[in-house]
């Protein structure tokens, strides 16, 4: 304990040192900035409206309800951005969704140069391929990949969520850049420290619904940054209309009040364009520290291992996804992805030590015109814990 | 899903401007490419109609929000594309508030091509340059090749 006591002190010294330097940095950039010379406002935004039924769902272990349907599950976001000049710029974004109105974006953007911009605020920080693309107007399929979901797979509940829910908004500062070599090479990179996952401080994962509360005004639960960045190299062939990117993102930090749970996640992906068809593979892993309590074996389901209780669970998921425009108005989508949870799980949990999901979706997206479009997906779940699922998805999106 | 086929393999129209699909036939043949480079490089992260429905009426309002899309990781944007994006958007920002009717032909900068990070577009294809001052009254106009005294 005390170690770890220590290594707090040192980890929190380390975290004050950094925000100061990335504070002075971004107020140094701000001062040496042209002076404002007008704004440019661009609003934008996205709904859309989304029915899943499920053939034959067990929902309770022994309890099996024939054609499920979930209908007008809505998510809204609308988005302000003032580009005051090419220096600064702000971003606003609301989102509504089955977790209410949130506020998913409230930051400044200053770029000294494309090789070193700031964002102070509320914002995504750079984690995965994703993100940049978490918007329903902007991804193909209704609901989003295993690793990435947030709340529309089945047996959400059960698994307590994803490896890192799509959006994950946080506040706190980040500092990114994008380098061109010649023409056809563009490295990004991306670091930050913000406020970081939450949860309570006898919990067995995150709470994510601490995370998009604002009930607590957004503050961070432990006063203690998570850290975190991004690192993707991208590869041009424009004269082929062939892109490559290869992406590596990883974040580590505390969870609990107390800041004694910890946690990181690591992730890397893969993006590659070949004239119209586009793959894109992602794989994402969390280990998350567990609160074990004086009695753990009244705790947790299963006992002890020849080391004592594992305090450790480990949450891993991956997707691949290709996407091929077959008609004008018509694209093909089929997605492969699975989700997997391997350590100790409460008493009370439906799921055993190794508890996982593959989901087979195949999908298309019609456009109708005026930025609206249609989506139907068929999807499949294979879970090793509970009984294997169907599902379709039929939704409409439309551009503000 | 026959509503579903029937719908995706339907006529095309000016109107329709969805994921990947627009009725490219409205585009100056000289603005196809550029065309062509708008919808590689913006669809890779959001469709299409983010930007062809976008309410702008300024042309120059797209450089520096294709700027801060060249910042977006991963975007693929290379500084030579830039102004072949750049230029698409221009014209389709200018037909659409009628500064160019559909059918007008649209000269494009040669300038803007050769120069990756030349000035704004809306210099090279932007609206008339506003008129000369009134001259002054004849009686204060200096004669010709003679400088303007200023009055104390």
């Amino acid at each position: 304990m005390k170690r770890r006591a220590a290594s707090s002190v040192s980890s929190r010294s380390l975290g004050v040192r950094a925000l100061l330097v990335i504070a002075i940095s971004a107020v140094g950039v701000a001062a040496l900035l042209p002076s404002v010379r007008g704004q440019d406002r661009n609003f934008a935004g996205s709904i859309q409206s989304s029915y899943l039924y499920v053939h034959d769902q067990e929902d309770i272990p022994g309890r099996v309800r024939d054609r499920v349907f979930d209908g007008f599950t809505t998510e809204l976001s609308v988005k302000l951005a003032v580009d005051f000049n090419e220096h600064i710029s702000t971003n606003v974004k609301l989102c509504y969704g089955c977790h209410g109105v949130e506020i998913d974006m409230a930051y400044i953007d200053l770029v000294a140069v494309d090789e070193l911009r700031f964002r102070a605020g509320r914002f995504n920080p750079a984690f995965g391929e994703l993100p940049l693309r978490h918007d329903p107007a902007n991804h193909r399929t209704i609901d989003k990949p295993l690793p990435y979901d947030m709340g529309r797979m089945l047996r959400w509940r059960d698994f307590n969520g994803s490896v890192m829910p799509s959006p994950y908004v946080d506040n706190g500062l980040e500092v990114s850049g994008t380098h061109w070599f010649g023409y056809s090479f563009q490295i990004d990179y991306a670091v930050y420290a913000v406020g970081g996952f939450r949860g309570d401080n006898q919990d067995d994962d995150f709470d994510f619904t601490q995370s998009r509360s604002g009930n607590s005004y957004y503050v961070d639960n432990n006063s203690r940054p998570s850290f975190g960045g991004r690192y993707a190299m991208t590869l041009d062939l424009a004269e082929a209309e062939t892109t490559f990117t290869l992406g590596a993102s990883g974040m580590a930090g505390y969870y609990d009040p107390d800041a004694e749970l910890s946690y990181w996640i690591a992730g890397a992906d893969f993006y590659a364009r070949l004239k119209t068809f586009e793959l894109r593979a992602e794989y994402l892993v969390r280990r998350t520290e567990m609160f074990l309590g004086d009695a753990p074996a009244s705790r947790f389901k299963y006992g002890p291992g020849k080391n004592g209780f594992d305090r450790y669970m480990l949450k891993e998921g991956f997707y691949v996804e290709a996407i091929m425009p077959l008609l004008p108005r018509f694209e093909l989508v089929g997605r492969f992805d699975g989700l997997r949870r391997v350590g100790n799980v409460l008493s009370s949990s439906s799921l055993s030590k190794r508890s996982s999901v593959l989901r087979y979706t195949l999908g298309g997206d019609v456009s109708l015109g005026h930025g609206v479009r249609v989506k139907l997906s068929g999807e499949y779940y294979d879970f090793n814990d509970f009984k294997n699922e169907i599902a379709a998805m039929l939704g409409v999106v439309a551009v503000l | 899903m026959a509503a579903f086929v029937l719908l995706s393999s339907g006529c095309p129209s000016p109107a329709s401007q969805g994921t990947l699909y627009m009725d490219t036939s409205k585009i100056p043949a000289e603005l196809r490419e550029d065309y062509a480079s708008f919808a590689t490089n913006c669809s890779k992260c959001h469709s299409l109609s983010r930007a062809l429905n976008a309410p702008v009426r300024d042309p120059s309002h797209w450089d520096l929000y294709v700027a801060r899309m060249m910042r977006t990781a991963g975007s693929a944007i290379s500084p030579n594309e830039k102004p072949h994006i750049l230029r698409f958007l221009h014209w389709y920002t200018l037909s659409r508030t009628d500064s160019v009717s559909s059918g007008e032909a649209y000269t494009p900068s040669a300038d803007l091509l050769n120069e990756p990070e030349a000035a704004p577009v809306v210099e090279a294809i932007g609206p008339e340059p506003a008129p000369a001052p009134e001259p002054p009254p004849s009686d204060l106009a200096p004669s010709e090749g003679q400088p303007l005294e200023v009055q104390p």
